[in-house]
């Protein structure tokens, strides 16, 4: 699987993000070019501060960069408005947090549909979809609990139910482990592992070195640049029990 | 879309019972206030016109007026007959001169004693023709009302209200009583029902609540008890002459009725050199009442205003503390697809819904509160489906007016900083 043939998923190309005031200007990514193709899966490094996170927001459609141009399968979000940029999130992007963050007085398989609901999807379709995938994550028991009921590991996996649930292009996860013990860490890896191989495109933030040995393609970042963009031979899983051990 | 927002709201608030309730408390308060005093006012409105269609909005009354005394100028030079009031010329002028007045009654009024067996009470004898009933809408609980028969024949019969029955303790049939007026016999033909409500301007018809009426053709009145009437006051005998003490006009439409009155006045004061008289026009009554209603139409909204205002500021407060407790789920919601709009429109909703809920409540404590007002004050107050329509409507506008500043404040937050909210 050559990075070169396939379709990009995403095209990052001179990518600056600059916080602060135009006298005290505080820049966090400096001329940052990525592609990431379909099928790819992809893990981000870094050091606290190394722009990783904003990396992820201007990815996610959440923030724009301050120059440089975006383009998501073959779109340009780099210049969309507000409007625009929410309809890019629920259509082409599933998110995965570190704190999961689900809405807490919804229900599990309320906040699986919620992605839905804002695309205007009808009530029965919604719970269709819902149950299927809540199904696929091992939660169909789970449907009518709220977040406060559930353990971390199945918090996580509604909150990566509800990023496949409007069949995303791209999938990014931040930390989605870092706030789990080392046993559902697995679990939520060996999840992503799968995932990957029935082909989706997962662009993954982490600490952990096991979970980023996981990824077929690791990103280091520091101090706003890729300082190493790495590939790892075979494309889809390596052990992902063996890579989730504690270290 | 809009239904599920609805119930989602609808859960929110239900999520935080009291802290909604005591948001939506000054909506309920005004909202309640509104509905009491509107259903008041429209209660005193039905009232009044009632009243006044008691009193006949085709009609022009002319009572008889006993002068001050300073111009009874007969008086003064010792003639001891005092000679006041309408006369019978003045029903012919009136009758013959102004084309408007289809019809012109007369009423003669006496007082005099009424005997059950050796007890006696002062009744008001009023001697009126067949037509009167008919004009002021008297209709008789029991018999029949006065005819032309008992006119022409000058008969001796009596239509009594029945608190006059009452007085007299009497339990029989009452229409195979003998009334004994001053010292003759009338045989009772009808009864009529006592007032049930108050109407002060029931005066102006010579009627009066307390008063016991009795009922006699007016010639009977005329040739059995006479014009003059004899007193005795302060040592010395008192003669009194009035030929009519009313003169009941009805006018052929409503337009023509104060053209009329004016008529009316224009003929009495050609033949009368005192003031002796008085025109009264109940439609004009009517005039004026309403004008006193719309002082209280003016006073209401700012009342209401005032209270859905600290209400609506109550409400705005809260949401806002809201909306910041729930910076994490809006970035949320904002990450997965929501549209800035999508979050104004869910705060919106959330906010009108709260002031909606307080507006039904309102309404229900509102109809409450005017049944309260029904026991306590003498006011009948009516609620009708557009003062609740009203009120819904101004606490659905409460919510809008207030629920925008918080739903854009919760709109326009950067959806990367509230996702990091803790």
């Amino acid at each position: 699987m050559s990075s070169t043939s396939a379709s990009p998923v995403l095209a990052l190309r001179g990518i600056h993000k600059t916080y602060g005031t135009e006298q005290n200007p505080l820049p966090v990514l400096r001329s940052l070019d990525l592609r990431v193709v379909t099928g790819e899966f992809v893990a981000v490094v870094g050091a606290s501060g190394s722009g990783k996170s904003t990396l992820l927001n201007i990815i996610g459609c959440l923030d724009r960069p301050t120059s440089g141009s975006y383009h998501l399968v073959d779109e340009d979000v780099s210049t969309l408005d507000d409007l625009r940029l929410s309809h890019v999130r629920k259509t082409k992007i599933g998110f995965v947090f570190q704190s999961f963050h689900l809405v807490q007085h919804l229900t599990v398989e309320e906040n699986v549909e919620l992605p839905l609901f804002y695309a205007r999807l009808p009530r029965r379709a919604r719970r269709e979809r819902s149950r299927a995938i809540l199904d696929r994550v091992g939660l169909g028991h789970r449907r009518t609990h709220v977040p406060s009921e559930l353990s971390g590991g199945e918090c996580q996996r509604t909150a990566v139910a509800r990023a496949l649930i409007n069949d995303p292009s791209l999938i990014l996860a931040d930390e989605p482990t870092g706030n789990l013990d080392s046993v559902t860490s697995a679990e939520i890896m060996k999840l992503f592992v799968e995932l990957h191989a029935s082909g989706r495109t997962i662009l993954m933030i982490t600490h952990d070195p096991g979970v980023a040995a996981v990824a077929q393609r690791r990103i280091l970042m520091r101090d706003g640049r890729i300082e190493r963009d790495e590939q790892s031979g075979p494309t889809a899983a390596s052990a992902p029990e063996a890579s989730c051990s504690p270290n | 879309m809009f239904s599920e927002l609805i119930v989602e709201a609808l859960r929110n608030l239900m999520r935080h019972k009291l802290r909604s309730l005591l948001t939506a408390l000054g909506i309920i308060f005004g909202i309640a206030s509104v509905v009491s005093m509107v259903s008041a006012g429209e209660g005193a409105r039905r009232e009044i016109l009632a009243q006044i269609r008691e009193l006949g909005t085709n009609n022009v009354i002319v009572n008889a007026q006993k002068p001050p005394a300073e111009q009874n100028t007969k008086k003064a030079e010792g003639n001891y007959l005092l000679t006041y009031g309408l006369t019978f010329h003045d029903l012919q002028q009136i009758r013959n001169t102004l084309p408007p007045i289809t019809d012109a009654l007369p009423v003669h009024d006496v007082k005099d004693w009424i005997w059950f067996k050796s007890r006696r009470v002062e009744a008001k004898i009023r001697g009126v023709t067949p037509r009167y009933f008919d004009r002021l809408q008297l209709i008789p609980i029991l018999g029949r009302i006065l005819d032309q028969q008992d006119a022409q024949d000058r008969n001796r019969v009596c239509v009594v209200r029945a608190r006059v029955l009452q007085e007299a303790r009497y339990t029989g049939d009452p229409l195979k009583l003998d009334l004994k007026i001053g010292s003759e016999y009338y045989r009772v033909v009808g009864v009529l029902p006592d007032f049930t409500s108050k109407n002060p301007d029931r005066a102006i018809l010579g009627l009066d609540d307390r008063a016991l009426e009795v009922y006699v053709p007016f010639e009977t009145v005329v040739d059995r008890l006479g014009l003059t009437k004899s007193t005795f006051d302060s040592g010395s005998w008192e003669m009194t002459r009035v030929e009519l003490h009313q003169i009941v006009c009805t006018v052929d439409s409503e337009d023509n009725v104060t053209s009329a009155a004016r008529g009316i006045q224009t003929i009495l004061a050609r033949f009368h050199d005192r003031r002796d008289y008085q025109v009264t026009v109940p439609i004009e009554l009517l005039q004026s009442r309403a004008k006193t209603q719309r002082t209280f139409d003016i006073v209401l909204p700012v009342i209401a205003g005032i209270a859905l205002l600290v209400g609506g500021i109550g409400i705005l407060n809260i949401m806002l503390a809201s909306v910041t407790e729930r910076t994490r789920e809006i970035g949320i919601r904002r990450a997965i697809g929501a549209s800035r709009f999508d979050i104004t429109l869910q705060f919106l909703i959330e906010t009108v819904t709260l002031a909606l809920v307080g507006g039904v409540l309102g309404v229900l404590l509102g109809v409450l509160g005017s049944k309260l007002i029904e026991q306590v004050t003498e006011w009948k107050p009516v609620i009708t489906f557009g003062a609740v329509a009203v009120a819904l409507g101004i606490s659905c506008l409460t919510g809008i007016v207030f629920g925008i500043y918080p739903a854009h404040r919760a709109a326009t937050m950067d959806p990367v900083r509230a996702l990091r909210h803790e």
